[in-house]
């Protein structure tokens, strides 16, 4: 007899939208599905920003025009990213976005099927991070937390492990993962303050690398350059080549 | 047309020769009548050949003037000479005997001179008519594009606003009915009246304003306390004509960079007065104009060009800031009422 335990869900969710009536809406929708529990609801940006640095929900119902800050902004503007649901009324230029970036989005007045969908997949993928991930530290991004990155037209959700190596460009720092290499308006600095250094290493001033994207290690004048997975060559300083032996116990 | 004037030239004709050869007989009037039997079927021959060649649709057209002239000369010979036969064995006045060939040359000549004549008048005549018809189905072509491009050029109602009106309406089935069914009625007028004046270029200003303060209603129940507005209009002002959906897109950018950029909202502000024999529309709204906004969105583009298409430099639109705080949209159109 095997024994087997529901998982019972439970997922948080905000609503942000600038329209009562709206949240009204999808409030009431998502009373069909009971693994959801909205627990937050923001009329704009700033607003919803401020509710996250206090209790980070698994899942953002997020309108896109809203004054201030649009919903893409504030992605930008969030360390942790959760799932996110895009949720707007008939609008091509958000349309285009979402198509072309291959995004999780519902229109206004939502169709309650399609709603029924994008709940299933959050909770297909609420189940695997769980799985993966058992614990999550708040103050600090693992490497199964993804953050949000608008370049013009383009953006993505990357998660951390996909990142192999982030690069000092001025105020901004530039991500490289698969073929792309857009810029988040974040210092260098100010990531690494974030990142798991179990996980990510700053090899110099300019440069940090996701340690389980490195393929060879050598000796390189007076310090140690290293190989990254798509043929990246970073050299450490001398000062991270001690700690870079350390870490690594070579 | 064609045998009156040939019977009137071949009847002067004869009248000339008569009054040259001092005597007018029965026999030479015969004679004219006998040859305006031939000419009028020869010119019609030649009319035939000149469209059966296709003369008014090519562009070269050197070989068909020799061919014409060939022709013509040969239908002047042959006629000449049924002349000549009728007048040895038809009237008996002429044998082969008294035949001179000079005679008969310049009667040719002049026969022939005079087909040709004809022939060209006749080509004149179709020119100009060919350029005419050309010239009115340039005309008529323009007016169709010109009238596409207004319709193109029409404000459309955007399809976000419809959608937000939509969810609001479900989401208001929940706590107030009798709203609900206000919403629906508001959102039947906005799409007759967008039906409506879809063909039309001109509404008058008090059916604009219904438009709009049916606009007005549902954006300020998606907006609640966000959106506040004031309408004050001139009373003799409601019957002007003015293009359909343009105060309805004025308001509708005073909304979108007035209302819907700030959490706290503002005021619309939309007044309409006489100023000498133009009408003043103003739309204002909170906020300022951003330097950095490269010009106008599609829709104050679209309807500059109306404006233009339709009251040509008569009309004007301006955007400016109207205080440190206040931006105000300007339209200013021709006074025209509707005949009655």
């Amino acid at each position: 007899m095997t024994e087997n335990i529901p998982l019972k869900a439970h997922i948080t969710a905000h609503i942000i939208d600038d329209s009562r009536l709206a949240r009204q809406e999808l409030k009431h929708l998502l009373k069909q599905h009971q693994s959801i529990h909205v627990t937050h609801e923001a009329a704009n940006g700033e607003q919803a920003q401020a509710q996250m640095t206090e209790t980070l929900p698994d899942v953002l119902f997020l309108d896109i025009q809203m004054p201030g800050m649009d919903g893409f902004e504030l992605l930008q503007q969030l360390d942790h990213v959760p799932q996110v649901v895009f949720v707007t009324a008939y609008d091509e230029y958000a349309l285009k976005a979402f198509q072309h970036n291959a995004l999780d989005y519902l229109q206004k007045p939502i169709e309650p099927e399609a709603l029924a969908r994008a709940v299933a997949k959050i909770e297909q993928q609420h189940l695997n991070r769980t799985l993966t991930a058992p614990l999550k530290q708040r103050d600090i991004l693992g490497i199964d937390d993804q953050v949000f990155v608008k370049d013009g037209e383009q953006c993505w959700f990357v998660t951390l492990a996909d990142i192999r190596l982030f690069e000092v460009s001025g105020n901004y720092t530039t991500l490289y993962f698969d073929d792309n290499q857009p810029m988040l308006n974040k210092t260098l600095n100010q990531l690494a303050e974030r990142l798991d250094n179990s996980q990510f290493f700053r090899a110099n001033r300019n440069q940090l690398i996701n340690l389980n994207h490195i393929t060879k290690v050598e000796p390189w004048m007076q310090g140690m350059r290293v190989h990254l997975s798509a043929g990246e060559t970073i050299e450490l300083s001398r000062r991270q080549t001690q700690q870079f032996k350390e870490l690594m116990s070579l | 047309m064609n045998a009156a004037g040939w019977f009137i030239f071949l009847l002067l004709s004869g009248l000339f020769f008569s009054a040259l050869s001092g005597q007018l007989t029965v026999n030479s009037l015969v004679i004219q009548l006998f040859a305006w039997f031939y000419y009028v079927p020869a010119s019609g021959l030649v009319r035939h050949l000149i469209h059966r060649w296709e003369w008014f649709s090519r562009k070269h057209h050197a070989r068909l003037v020799l061919m014409l002239i060939g022709f013509t000369l040969l239908l002047a010979t042959i006629g000449q000479f049924l002349v000549s036969l009728f007048m040895m064995y038809g009237l008996h006045i002429m044998t082969w005997q008294t035949y001179s060939v000079p005679v008969l040359l310049v009667t040719i000549a002049q026969n022939w001179i005079v087909l040709s004549l004809w022939t060209l008048l006749y080509l004149m005549i179709g020119h100009y008519r060919a350029n005419r018809r050309q010239q009115l189905r340039e005309i008529e072509l323009q007016s169709a594009l010109h009238k596409a491009e207004l319709l193109a050029l029409k404000a459309q109602l955007n399809p976000h606003f419809i959608f937000n009106c939509l969810n609001n309406m479900r989401a208001m089935t929940l706590e107030n009915a009798e709203t609900t069914r206000k919403m629906i009625t508001h959102l039947s007028e906005i799409l007759k009246y967008s039906f409506r004046f879809s063909e039309q270029t001109q509404v008058t200003v008090s059916e604009e304003l219904q438009h709009v303060r049916n606009y007005l209603a549902l954006e300020a129940i998606h907006f609640e306390q966000r959106l506040q507005h004031k309408i004050e209009v001139d009373e003799d002002c409601f019957n002007c004509l003015i293009p359909p959906m343009s105060i309805q897109l004025l308001v509708e950018n005073a909304i979108k960079h007035g209302i819907a950029n700030s959490a706290q909202g503002g005021m619309i502000i939309i007044s309409i007065i006489f100023v000498q024999d133009h009408l003043q529309i103003t739309v204002m709204n909170d906020g300022q104009l951003q330097k950095s906004s490269n010009g106008d969105g599609i829709g104050l583009k679209n309807l500059r060009q109306r404006l233009r298409l339709f009251y040509q430099d008569q009309a004007a639109l301006s955007l400016q800031n109207a205080s440190p705080s206040q931006v105000s949209a300007q339209l200013t159109i021709p006074v025209t009422k509707p005949q009655s």
